[in-house]
């Protein structure tokens, strides 16, 4: 019997000893932490001179021990109160604390009395005890306190804090309720023997039950993210059986045949103990493991079914590009699965590094809150941890910490933050290490708590959560971007070319209608005079003919238009022949000379007679010569009409302003890289299709320009294309075009020019579809008010293309 | 009466203020927005001819809102090929009438009639 409470005993010592050091290596500042260390010494030390005083027969060496030993206990009961008063909200326990001062002072008085006889009289043989205390007159009046505050706190402050408490504390108290019933049923009996009272298997037995309570309150302070207690105390039952099982039964039943076995194995018998309670003790761990590992599946089996889900829907996200989409499907798969009241997803904003509300499901006042700045106290928090924020654990820790200073009082702010965003967890989405968002998940519907493992998933969601994003992000960056580059392009403006069109030809039709309505009028005011007047009847037949012209120009104009909207479809290809580029030139000087003399102006031409051949279509390309030479004539005219009116001034002071176009062409090597440019760069639509080839497979070929694309039945394979190309460059120093115009310049119908004057401006945007149809391309350089520079590039033929078999090259 | 005509292309532009001149009127005209309201604070016109699509920053619909708020007497009369707005829309921001390019001199002649001369 007295070999049973010596093994209770030294378990409790050493259990408490470990305990204290474990609990207040896991929070050296916190009072709580503190102050059930202190407990846990006090325990040990009363369990570890009990041991000793009861094995002790010599009387004077036992009243020295036993006085030891209640020396600690009389403090048991007070640090026990201390430690449940730190679990009280911070303004409560300041109210508690004349309570906790009385009663250490009450505690040090006994202390006191507990080295006179007054207390302790004496130690003797007692029941199954070598030697056991005996009380002195003081001892019952102590022993009635001892029991009053262990009560008091067992049982009125304990039940108390339990029903005021929410969430992660109300766990945390269910733990220590549990833990504290047991320290007590195991503990008071202990004073039972004074009066004589051994209660059979309550008495050694029962005193398992303090290290067990004592573990069940380190492991609910120590440990933040608590499971439920059901699982708590499974996991600690299976370890604690285990343990005995394996350990403690040899253990014990090796000590009652000792005799036998150190007649078997001789005087050394206790070396084989030792190193099978080795070999038992490693065999544990594992059983233990094994049967954690059951309970905990039989336990959390509903849990670990939405985790998966979860992380199956994880992997499947990586193919949502859409942002939103993928936002709300993340929310609505956290929401549905693990049934949360609510959940929304924050965005960082670059560069700025704020947050901003992306997504929302449920949350009730989440629209309140939907942006953080940078230097928010939760930003940072994030940042610094990259650990899921638990709003309970944040407010125990808030509770229970001593103060100090600054952190507190951000950790107040992040407090009042989450429970703003009403933010039961937050989850940070990392992008390596880098905080791109967080998601705010509301409270379990079905109110139990965030697990380690939750939050374990929660973070590898978020993490894959972060990859998908990042994709979305991108693709729609790239969608937005293609969009800008196809509205410059003037592609996406159909709408606006439509409009554009209409305006154009209704203009040509309302000259048309006001001319007829008014020579309508004025020949009907002859017709209607009285007398017949041949004279004003002459004059007004006359003024007719001549505004007939203006009617018939008027027409044709319209036409103009129509058909230039028709080039618009993609000039065809069909009349293609090899031809110079010199040829193609001479057609444009020709007709733009035939229409109207370039009045001083100087047309200078440098065109070798030897450049390469290309492939093309010699009325075409004329006309884009044609357009690009009116384009010039017409910029330094509207130079020449400034500088006469005082508004500008000629490039070189007082001499007077000349303006030379100067039309020059010469093959080049587009892959010398003699030229600053690609072909690339050359517009913005080319620089589109690069975008597009790059991104396929195979990548982009160097400098080489794309193949156009095609409309038409025919497939077509991207040939492989000529390095060399034709240039032909129009340079004028006329009026010169600003950024703006620049980029509006191949946007149909998008116009610099007086429209009665010129044409409907279409003309940029006609000559890039054929110098596209041709393979080629059209760059223009522009220094507003010092001129402009078209440079047209061309494919030089094939030698092959010319000889049809391909073989040579 | 004094009349001014804003119209981008200069060609009806041309027409119609030689007609009006003709008929004893005084007429302006004006390719865009900003000129035609400076027109209108130098002149005081009593009608604009006014085409919504202008050069310039300035659309006609602009130029309909600042006449009417500036100088709420004057008659405006909308001379536009395209439905950019509607017509109840520019009837309640006080156009006397929208006539649909192409349009016809005698209706524009007849409707001009039921101005009201200015008080001498």
């Amino acid at each position: 019997m007295l070999s049973q409470y010596v093994a209770a005993f030294v378990i409790t010592a050493l259990t408490h000893v470990t305990l204290a050091i474990v609990v207040y290596l896991k929070g050296p500042r916190r009072l709580t932490h503190i102050t059930y260390a202190i407990y846990a010494v006090a325990v040990a030390w009363w369990s570890a001179f009990e041991t000793a005083a009861i094995v002790t027969a010599d009387p004077v060496r036992a009243l020295i021990l036993w006085r030891c030993c209640i020396g600690a206990v009389i403090f048991i009961p007070i640090i026990f109160v201390h430690f449940i008063i730190t679990l009280h909200e911070p303004e409560e326990r300041a109210t508690k604390l004349r309570l906790i001062r009385t009663t250490y002072l009450i505690g040090l008085g006994f202390l006191l009395l507990n080295f006179t006889p007054l207390f302790i009289a004496g130690a003797g043989p007692k029941l199954s005890f070598k030697s056991f205390m005996k009380p002195g007159l003081f001892y019952p009046w102590f022993l009635t306190l001892w029991i009053g505050w262990a009560s008091y706190g067992v049982f009125v402050l304990l039940p108390r804090l339990y029903r005021r408490s929410v969430g992660l504390k109300r766990i945390q108290l269910n733990y220590l309720c549990f833990a504290w019933l047991m320290t007590y049923v195991g503990g008071v009996p202990n004073f039972l023997p004074l009066f004589n009272i051994e209660i059979p298997v309550l008495m050694p037995y029962g005193t398992f039950a303090v290290p067990l309570g004592a573990m069940v309150t380190a492991y609910a302070i120590a440990r933040y993210r608590l499971l439920d207690i059901y699982i708590a105390v499974t996991r600690t039952t299976v370890f604690m059986t285990v343990y005995a099982v394996l350990l403690g039964v040899p253990l014990l039943g090796a000590w009652a045949v000792q005799a036998h076995l150190r007649q078997a194995l001789g005087p050394r018998w206790w070396v084989w103990l030792w190193i099978t309670a080795a070999l038992m003790a490693t065999a544990a761990h594992y059983v233990s493991f094994f049967f954690q590992r059951r309970a905990d599946r039989r336990l959390l089996r509903a849990q670990r079914r939405y985790h998966g889900t979860l992380l199956q829907a994880s992997q499947g996200m990586t193919d949502v590009r859409e942002l939103k989409l993928l936002l709300n499907l993340i929310l609505h798969v956290l929401t549905k699965t693990v049934g949360l009241s609510g959940a929304s997803i924050f965005l960082d904003e670059r560069p700025q590094g704020s947050f901003r509300l992306a997504a929302v499901r449920y949350q009730r006042d989440a629209a309140s809150l939907t942006y953080l700045p940078a230097d928010d106290p939760l930003i940072e928090l994030l940042k610094a941890t990259r650990q899921p924020i638990v709003c309970d654990e944040l407010k125990l820790r808030l509770d229970t910490e001593l103060p100090t200073g600054g952190s507190v009082t951000r950790q107040v702010k992040v407090l009042a933050r989450l429970k703003h965003m009403d933010a039961g967890v937050i989850v940070p989405t990392l992008m390596d290490k880098r905080l791109i968002g967080f998601v705010v998940l509301g409270d379990k519907r079905n109110t139990q708590l965030f697990t380690t493992e939750d939050l374990g998933v929660f973070s590898t969601l978020a993490s894959q959560a972060a990859i998908s994003i990042e994709n979305a992000r991108f693709y729609e960056e790239e969608r937005q971007r293609q969009a800008s580059l196809f509205h410059a392009a003037g592609l996406a403006s159909l709408g606006t070319m439509a409009s554009s069109m209409g305006h154009q030809v209704n203009n040509r039709f309302n000259v048309v209608s006001v001319i007829t309505s008014i020579q309508q009028m004025k020949l009907q005011e002859v017709l209607a005079r009285q007398q017949d007047d041949p004279a004003a009847l002459r004059q007004a037949l006359a003024e007719c003919v001549e505004q007939f012209e203006s009617l018939q120009e008027e027409a044709l104009r319209g036409g103009r238009v129509v058909s230039s909207i028709r080039k618009i479809a993609r000039p065809s290809s069909e009349g293609y022949q090899t031809i110079s580029i010199a040829a193609a030139i001479q057609a444009g000087l020709d007709v733009a000379r035939y229409k109207g003399p370039f009045q001083a102006v100087d047309v200078r031409v440098d065109v070798p007679t030897e450049l390469p051949k290309v492939h093309g279509d010699l009325a075409q390309l004329g006309e884009c010569i044609l357009n690009l030479l009116d384009n010039a004539h017409d910029a330094i005219k509207v130079k020449e009409q400034r500088i006469a009116e005082g508004l500008m001034k000629t490039d070189n002071g007082s001499a007077p302003f000349h303006g030379v176009i100067q039309v020059a062409a010469r093959s080049i090597d587009a892959d010398s890289g003699l030229w600053p440019w690609t072909l690339a760069q050359l517009t913005p639509l080319r620089s589109l299709r690069a975008a597009r080839r790059e991104a396929a497979p195979g990548g982009a070929r160097g400098t080489k320009p794309a193949a156009p694309l095609r409309s038409g039945t025919e497939p077509v394979e991207e040939p492989d294309l000529p390095s060399q190309m034709v240039e032909v460059r129009i340079i004028d120093n006329g009026m010169g075009m600003t950024r703006e115009d620049l980029d509006k310049l191949f946007i149909p119908f998008y116009t610099t020019k007086a429209t009665a004057e010129k044409g409907a401006g279409l003309g940029l945007y006609v000559i890039r579809q054929i110098m596209e149809a041709h393979r080629g391309s059209i760059r223009v350089e522009s220094t507003p008010g010092k001129g402009t520079t078209v440079i047209l590039q061309l494919p030089v033929q094939e030698i092959s293309q010319i000889n049809s078999p391909k073989e040579n090259l | 009466m004094k009349i001014l005509i804003v119209e981008d292309e200069p060609k009806v532009a041309r027409l119609m203020a030689a007609h009006f001149t003709g008929k004893g009127h005084q007429v302006w005209t004006s390719e865009t927005g900003q000129a035609a309201l400076e027109l209108v604070s130098q002149h005081q016109p009593q009608t604009i001819l006014l085409d919504l699509w202008l050069k310039g920053k300035m659309n006609g619909v602009e130029v309909l809102k600042e006449v009417k708020r500036t100088r709420p007497e004057t008659t405006v009369v909308v001379v536009t090929g395209l439905e950019e707005s509607s017509y109840q829309e520019l009837l309640r921001l006080g156009a006397l009438a929208v006539l649909k390019k192409p349009i016809r001199l005698d209706e524009l002649d007849q409707l001009l009639q039921q101005v009201p001369e200015p008080p001498a």
